[in-house]
């Protein structure tokens, strides 16, 4: 029952880092979309690059006219 | 590209919205190898545009099935006009702010309309971000908002709303309000002090483990640390997690007497301060329980159910929001009224009150004014309620919100914004939300008389063991408060609340404010609207009068159809639904249809319309009720037959309204319309008191009036008109389908089209009124016998938090049987 002495102290420590991080996760606003991160990790991924890169010749339209 | 993703459309559908496919409607190219078919300009334009940017995957993702794209703005590169005017300074400002992280560079919100999925929301954000000076790109799924960081130098406003139609959505900008930030603060300040309770909770329901389990081998100085580390995690929970419901609670004391009336955070304020205190002394004394676990974990609760319902009440709430969405922020103004016919798209805000606007048909009224041109018809539902357009001729009062249906019309502004009717109805609202009556729940007020009545046994317990055994006046009264901690009392009507919440939601039904279950088996009287609530606002062909020889019912309605096809008119669309219904193909007419000024259509030989614009005898139709519309299709011949339409009453109405009544609650029809239409539907559903005609402001006082009478009132309806008397009375439920506007001032919105949920809702609320008197009636039992033996100190603290948490369980599953609702 020594380990007490060491462990309760830590655990201490342990909720105080949570806190920090659930402070910065809340004032970040990780928690203001809980559903759109979690589609659209699945729609990034197969966009092919060549796609990308060959992009501005196939899309002129898109550029600004000033 | 082999990756080319496969659609599950067949070839004779529309390649982008899925729409059928017919001969004469074909347009056909060549996208991603291989040749696509789309029904119109429109699609085929949006399936370019997305396939130009390599953004095909789309169509592999998304749901399937789309909607077709009503407007033709994707057709061309140029920005339209309505939209250039986003690039005035004026609304420029309004709408962006500088970035605080990039200078030179603005942010703005945009919301967006028809976003279906998530594949909706990726292909919005790669479009965007594609553009010549987008620099970021971040849309909420859950709020379809999107929040594009862009230098204004490089590209403007109009061109990023402009690029969202070039793919087939909508997009508004939207004023950040005040209010929506403020709602963002107390969103994370809650969660923030949520999460700081619940880790408070966890760990000291951790460091309470060796007192739960009983391990004795424990030496003192361990037990005094876990003590005292329970006792610093529980600061945090007390000071930050709970401190706001002090504040509220003493403010709530100070003016109790102007209000005699305690709120709920009272109690629960007493509870946790006396339970802190008492834990405090025992910890500094060595003696009796530290009740912090039960503390933290009240709090958590607590606070985990206050979260909830702030949630889904700020979800509801968007009533400025829903305002601006329904004023266009453009309007085409006249350079100079007398002289020229030339208009100009100008933003809103620059127009002043004496201005000359000329309004298109389909579009919506920015501005209250009065009519110059000749005949209008309008639809002013969202003022009035009314589904039948109405007829204005020169010189009549236009609203802002009001639709115009069929012809362009000329108006001079006479009050702009803030002066506008709807604002006013909004303004209404506002007030009534902020005079609404405090219901004050049974549990709160039987709670508040618990913890006086326990104060005192626990000081009466103290006092009488100080004479007869000094040493142990603290230990009983520690144990009279644990014995009879009010767990059991307070979660007497919550349990039940939340368990009938939870039923009535998957029925259809969404509880905004969590009174609405308590309140409703109160309720004495019923106000309910009409239009767009007990009846659905849409008119149902019910029959045709075919009236010539050789002509059959088909025929007719063929022919009605084939004219009335791309007219907006609430009549016309029934007659081509129910030519669609019954599978009849309009017949090709040999000349376009020609409007006329709201009364009616004429193509060639065939005119459809009233009976006055045809100048038609009456004609003997054997109606079955003359609340029926009636339209007349006339040919060179003559009268050819008679269509009746019909409002149609909403599914459930019927059975709802006998049940209400049959509860002896009043029902009282209030509605907008005309006196006579109100009463032939009132007769219709066996409705006694009825008044038609009713102005926003005639519902708001109608139900203070029934209020001040001492009458529970229960406010049913749809319309922004209905918004001020919803957030009025007592408890309110507003028709999902209707106005945002109403559903801000509601205290419970319906997702069905059926009024099925309102009736099962008061059986529900019966039988939680039932259950919360058997689980508070269980409390009191207890408390009866723990508190007497407890004051004899009999209990010690181990029994004693045995028989509490029993006693909780059994309020917690007697409250769990009204999840099992009968469909």
């Amino acid at each position: 029952m020594e380990s007490l002495y060491l462990l309760i102290p830590m655990s201490l420590v342990v909720v105080g880092v949570i806190v920090l991080i659930l402070y910065w996760a809340v004032k970040s606003g990780q928690f203001e979309d809980l559903e759109g991160p979690g589609h659209s990790i699945l729609m990034d991924d197969d966009v092919s690059p060549n796609r990308v890169i060959d992009k501005p010749s196939s899309s002129t339209s898109v550029k600004q006219k000033e | 590209m082999n990756t080319k993703p496969e659609t599950p459309l067949s070839i004779e559908d529309c390649y982008h919205c899925g729409g059928d496919l017919t001969s004469d409607n074909l347009y056909e190219a060549t996208l991603g190898g291989s040749p696509r078919y789309f029904c119109c300009a429109g699609c085929l334009a949006i399936a370019q545009t997305i396939h130009g940017q390599g953004l095909e995957a789309f169509y592999a993702r998304r749901l399937p099935l789309g909607q077709k794209p009503d407007d033709v703005g994707q057709l061309t590169d140029q920005v339209p006009d309505a939209l250039l005017a986003y690039d005035d300074p004026v609304l420029m400002d309004r709408f962006t702010r500088a970035s605080s992280e990039y200078p030179g560079e603005v942010e703005t919100t945009l919301r967006l309309e028809k976003i279906r999925c998530a594949a909706c929301v990726w292909l919005n954000e790669q479009h965007l971000k594609r553009l010549f000076g987008v620099k970021d790109v971040q849309i909420n799924y859950v709020t379809q908002r999107a929040t594009v960081r862009f230098n204004p130098n490089e590209v403007h406003l109009s061109k990023l709303l402009h690029s969202v139609e070039q793919i087939g959505y909508e997009a508004w900008p939207f004023e950040p309000s005040m209010s929506a930030d403020l709602a963002k603060k107390e969103r994370r300040h809650l969660l923030m002090r949520l999460g700081v309770a619940v880790l408070g909770m966890m760990q000291v329901m951790m460091y309470a483990w060796p007192t739960y389990t009983g391990a004795d081998d424990l030496l003192v100085e361990q037990e005094l640390l876990l003590g005292w580390t329970s006792w610093a995690l529980t600061v945090p929970v007390v000071l930050y997690s709970a401190g706001p419901m002090f504040v509220v609670a003493w403010h709530s004391i100070r003016n109790f007497p102007r209000t005699s009336m305690l709120g709920m955070d009272v109690p629960v304020s007493l509870a946790v301060a006396l339970a802190f205190i008492a834990g405090s002394i025992s910890l500094v004394l060595g003696v009796g329980e530290s009740y912090f676990d039960s503390i933290t974990m009240f709090i958590a609760f607590l606070l985990a159910a206050r979260y909830l319902e702030l949630l889904a009440r700020q979800d509801a709430q968007g009533g400025a929001e829903a305002l601006a969405k329904q004023l266009p922020a453009t309007c085409d103004r006249f350079e100079d009224y007398s002289n020229t016919e030339l208009t100009k798209s100008v933003p809103v805000v620059r127009c002043v009150v004496g201005d000359v606007l000329r309004i298109s048909p389909g579009d919506v009224i920015p501005v209250d004014g009065v009519l110059l041109s000749g005949e209008a018809s309008l639809n002013e539902a969202i003022l009035s309620g009314e589904s039948r357009p109405v007829s204005k001729s020169m010189g009549d009062v236009l609203y802002a919100g009001s639709h115009n249906i069929v012809s362009p019309i000329v108006m001079r502004i006479t009050a702009l914004g803030q002066g506008t009717r709807i604002a006013g109805i909004a303004s209404l609202l506002d007030k009534a939300l902020l005079a609404k009556p405090q219901v004050v729940g049974l549990a709160e007020k039987w709670a508040g008389y618990f913890v006086v009545f326990l104060m005192a046994a626990a000081g009466l317990t103290a006092i009488a063991w100080y004479f007869l055994d000094p040493l142990k006046a603290w230990e009983t009264a520690v144990a009279v408060l644990v014995a009879s901690c009010p767990c059991a009392l307070s979660l007497a009507t919550p349990a039940a609340m939340a368990a009938a919440q939870g039923a009535i939601t998957k029925l259809g039904l969404l509880v905004v404010r969590g009174h609405v279950m308590e309140t409703l088996a109160k309720a004495t009287d019923l106000v309910i609207d009409k239009t767009g609530t007990l009846t659905t606002g849409h008119p149902e062909l019910k029959a045709i009068l075919s009236l010539r020889t050789g002509y059959t019912e088909q025929q007719v309605l063929a022919i009605a159809a084939a004219m009335e096809s791309g007219q907006k008119h609430p009549l016309g669309l029934a007659i081509l639904e129910a030519a669609q219904k019954r599978e009849i193909q309009p017949i090709i007419l040999s000349e376009a249809p020609v409007s006329e000024l709201g009364k009616g259509l004429r193509s060639g030989v065939y005119q459809l319309g009233s009976r006055q614009w045809l100048n038609l005898e009456p004609v003997p139709v054997n109606q079955e009720n003359e609340q029926a519309s009636l339209v007349y299709l006339k040919d060179d011949q003559g009268l050819l037959a008679v269509f009746s339409l019909l409002d149609t009453p909403r599914p459930g109405a019927m059975e709802f309204i006998k049940q209400v009544q049959a509860r002896g609650i009043q029902v009282h029809l209030l509605s907008g319309d005309d006196q006579q239409t109100v009463a032939w539907w009132a007769r219709y559903f066996g409705i006694d008191h009825l008044q038609g005609g009713a102005l926003p402001e005639d519902k708001f006082s109608f139900s203070d009036a029934l209020q001040k009478e001492g009458k529970v009132v229960w406010a049913v309806g749809d319309g922004v008109n209905d918004a001020p008397f919803l957030a009025k009375a007592n408890v309110s439920i507003a028709v999902g389908s209707g106005a945002p506007l109403a559903q801000a001032g509601a205290d419970a919105v319906l997702t069905t089209e059926s009024l099925k949920p309102l009736s099962q809702a008061l059986e529900l609320a019966d039988k939680s009124k039932i259950i919360m008197r058997q689980n508070l009636v269980w409390a009191f039992v207890y408390n009866v016998i723990a508190i007497p033996v407890a004051m004899m100190g009999l209990v010690n603290p181990w029994v004693a938090g045995i028989g509490m948490s029993l006693s909780s369980l059994a309020v917690t599953l007697n409250a769990w049987r009204l999840r099992k609702i009968s469909e």
